[in-house]
């Protein structure tokens, strides 16, 4: 059994949303009429965030419904480059490096589709990630987020699963989150650590003791 | 027999074999030269035959090749101070020309050849759509003929490179097959008739220069498009077929290339050489031209000049192991087809990602990377033919307030710059109406099964390196990250008029000694 750190990608590591990588795929598509209707498309699921971040995780993507995949892939690799790369926040990465050179495997964990999310892995050194994955069928994404979707609370069931498949000791794992979705995760595993909390994670972990990182 | 039952040894039928080569100073006859030292060594000899230039002779041109051909990287680096040793215990240089009986070699040394030459392999050829007739059947045509008749007289196989375009403008699957006499439209085929209409002495003498040249290519395009052939290239090596195929005791392989394109691997990763079928599409689409006239259903067969030069060495060792299955075809439509409409869009994806890293200019530069291009098969209404349209009617315009006290000068600049552009675009105008059957007219889907059955009956160990299956090649990694950004290195500079980019002379520089050179060459 072998300890890991659990990095929620969204918040401790990236400043970034996944919606705004829907929004910035939706406005690069192959056609400026197509552009128009998928920008207004994820600007439309945007305000389901409020409520739900999975559901607006999900319409978001499905905005991108009959981009090609190979767009997907330039895209992806161009958006970490040119804009996620840029939004790496410096306290996350702090927190990252520890784990290293403490010699635990890293996971990341991101709303982010594959296309993108895959670019993070070797860009931060980690050896695992977890991440959404569009359906493609016949060259071209239907929209549809793969189960597991990534997005909102992971459940500490998963976690635990995903854990014994394979072969991480919980007890001696860290988790980092931001928000208070991330809450579940935090709490599957034994070095729990808020990292620049939202107001409903901060409050957690004060009341369960959990360190917090601000800066 | 069948192939299963003789399962193909590549080496072992290659080693000590003595094959003579014509086009190596071409793409694919480069590279299938290097690649064939680098992978069978123990071939026991190449002859190549090339036609000297008036300030360069036969050998001097091979050994430019050898020494700063980047194709010749990996023999380069491997051997070091060997190379030229190397070379010289393998390849001999004839003086020759495709063009002539016997192409173009002496007595002496047709007599030193025969019994002597196990393959004749003709990649010689001009792959000019609209090239000068006289010349096109000269080489394309009269030049198999030659060849097949130095292969029956010398006593070797006769591998024939043509191409998939052979076809003709025909649409579905096209096997690997020729009905000899008869054309692609089904039209019955008298080879020597054509082969007279196309003289250049017999059409209109009172016609010179250009003009001549221009009717000549006229009448000839007619005379193809009657028989069920887009243009004159396809159209000779159309004939150059029936002709190799309808030779007494003919021993020919016939081996179909459709489109090549960069290297995937060998000699490197995006090496690729002249100005092939994508540079000038690939370079129009990375111009302020958004619409292409292509069909975006109809499939663009490409396929890597590396691995065309498997499927050649696969022909070959059948012809030489007696199993010729008469015709290949070296294509990728059938087992793994790339429509135009992915094309164009990995085309404005490459050009995106090429512009991000190497950069680009000022605003166009930006458009260049956010407005990306796409098939519009009836032109689109950014089309060439409109859009020249447009830049007369302003040049008109601005002609008319030429002598305006007020908007002169400004009228007299619009005008300069309209007539320029409207002089670009006709020649786009013209190129596109070249590529138009292959890209917009017809879909090919050329079979591969005679190819595939070779590879197939490799043994496991060298079906990776010598077989012959694109069904794994990932178009948008080979498209964005090999193939555009090859053209913008190799072939788009050639476009601009520049030269196309060669390796400093290795050292010690490759020389045939004279005595080698004697031995070789026999002039």
């Amino acid at each position: 059994m072998q300890p890991a750190a659990f990095f929620r990608v969204e918040g401790t590591l990236l400043s970034k949303s996944s919606l705004m990588a829907a929004a910035w795929t939706a406005g690069n598509g192959q056609q400026i009429r197509g552009r128009l209707a998928r920008l207004g498309a994820v600007a439309l699921a945007a305000p389901l965030a409020l409520r739900s971040k999975g559901a607006a995780t999900q319409a978001s993507w499905s905005a991108l419904r009959g981009t090609s995949e190979d767009r997907l892939r330039v895209l992806g690799e161009e958006y970490w480059h040119s804009v996620l790369k840029k939004s790496t926040l410096p306290v996350g990465l702090r927190l990252l490096k520890q784990a290293q050179d403490a010699g635990q495997r890293i996971v990341l964990i991101s709303d982010h589709p594959h296309c993108i999310a895959q670019h993070m892995t070797a860009a931060l050194g980690a050896q695992s990630l977890l991440c959404n994955h569009l359906e493609v069928v016949d060259g071209e994404t239907t929209g549809a987020l793969l189960k597991p979707i990534i997005s909102g609370p992971l459940s500490g069931q998963w976690t635990r699963d995903w854990a014994i498949q394979h072969g991480i000791d919980l007890l001696a794992s860290g988790g980092y989150g931001a928000r208070g979705d991330d809450a579940v995760l935090l709490s599957a595993v034994g070095h729990p650590c808020a990292v620049r909390p939202d107001n409903a994670l901060r409050r957690t972990a004060t009341d369960l003791s959990w360190p917090v990182v601000d800066a | 027999m069948k192939l299963a039952d003789n399962p193909l040894d590549v080496r072992k039928t290659l080693s000590g074999k003595h094959i003579l080569l014509t086009g190596v100073t071409g793409f694919l006859g480069k590279v299938w030269l290097s690649w064939l030292l680098t992978e069978v060594p123990e071939i026991g000899r190449v002859t190549v035959v090339i036609r000297p230039r008036p300030a360069q002779t036969p050998i001097q041109r091979f050994a430019r090749i050898a020494d700063t051909s980047p194709c010749f990287r990996p023999l380069r680096a491997s051997h070091q101070k060997d190379y030229a040793d190397f070379l010289r215990a393998r390849v001999d240089v004839v003086r020759g020309n495709v063009e002539k009986p016997n192409m173009g070699m002496g007595p002496a040394v047709v007599e030193r050849l025969t019994g002597q030459v196990d393959a004749v392999i003709h990649c010689a050829g001009l792959t000019d759509f609209e090239g000068v007739p006289g010349k096109m059947v000269a080489v394309n045509t009269s030049g198999a003929l030659h060849a097949a008749r130095l292969s029956a007289r010398i006593g070797a196989k006769h591998i024939h490179v043509s191409t998939c375009y052979v076809a003709g403008n025909v649409s579905g699957h096209m096997t690997e097959t020729l009905t000899t006499g008869i054309s692609p439209n089904g039209t019955v085929l008298d080879v020597d008739a054509e082969l007279a209409g196309l003289d250049a002495d017999t059409v209109l003498p009172q016609l010179t220069g250009r003009e001549l040249k221009a009717e000549q290519i006229r009448v000839a395009v007619k005379r193809a498009e009657a028989l069920g052939w887009p243009n004159v290239y396809t159209y000779t090596k159309g004939l150059a077929e029936h002709l190799v195929m309808a030779e007494p005791g003919n021993n020919v392989t016939i081996v179909r290339p459709a489109i090549l394109e960069c290297a995937t691997d060998y000699p490197f990763a995006g090496w690729n050489e002249g100005i092939n079928t994508s540079g000038p599409l690939s370079w129009l689409i990375a111009t302020a031209f958004r619409h292409l006239p292509a069909n975006p259903d109809f499939v663009f067969d490409v396929v890597p000049i590396d691995d065309a030069a498997r499927g050649l060495t696969l022909a070959t060792v059948a012809a030489l192991d007696g199993n010729s299955l008469g015709v290949y075809q070296i294509a990728s439509s059938d087992h793994n087809p790339m429509t135009f409409g992915r094309c164009i869009e990995l085309n404005g994806l490459a050009v995106r990602k090429y512009t991000r890293i190497h950069g680009s200019e000022g605003w166009q530069g930006f458009l260049l990377r956010h407005m990306d291009p796409v098939s519009a098969p009836d032109g689109g209404p950014l089309s060439v033919p409109r859009v020249r349209r447009f830049a007369r009617f302003l040049s008109k315009v601005a002609h008319n307030l030429d002598e305006d006290p007020m908007l002169g000068q400004a009228a007299r600049a619009v005008k300069e710059r309209m007539d320029s552009a409207e002089r670009s675009l006709g020649r786009i105008e013209e190129m596109l109406r070249v590529y138009t059957p292959f890209i917009r007219d017809n879909d090919y889907r050329f079979a591969t099964d005679n190819l595939r059955e070779l590879t197939a009956s490799l043994p496991d160990s060298d079906r990776e390196r010598f077989g012959y299956d694109l069904s794994d090649l990932d178009w948008c990694s080979y498209w964005v990250d090999v193939e555009y950004p090859g053209l913008m290195h190799w072939s788009i500079p050639l476009l601009h008029g520049n030269k196309a980019p060669e390796d400093p002379a290795s050292e010690p520089a490759f020389t045939m000694d004279q005595t080698t050179a004697v031995k070789a060459v026999s002039l």
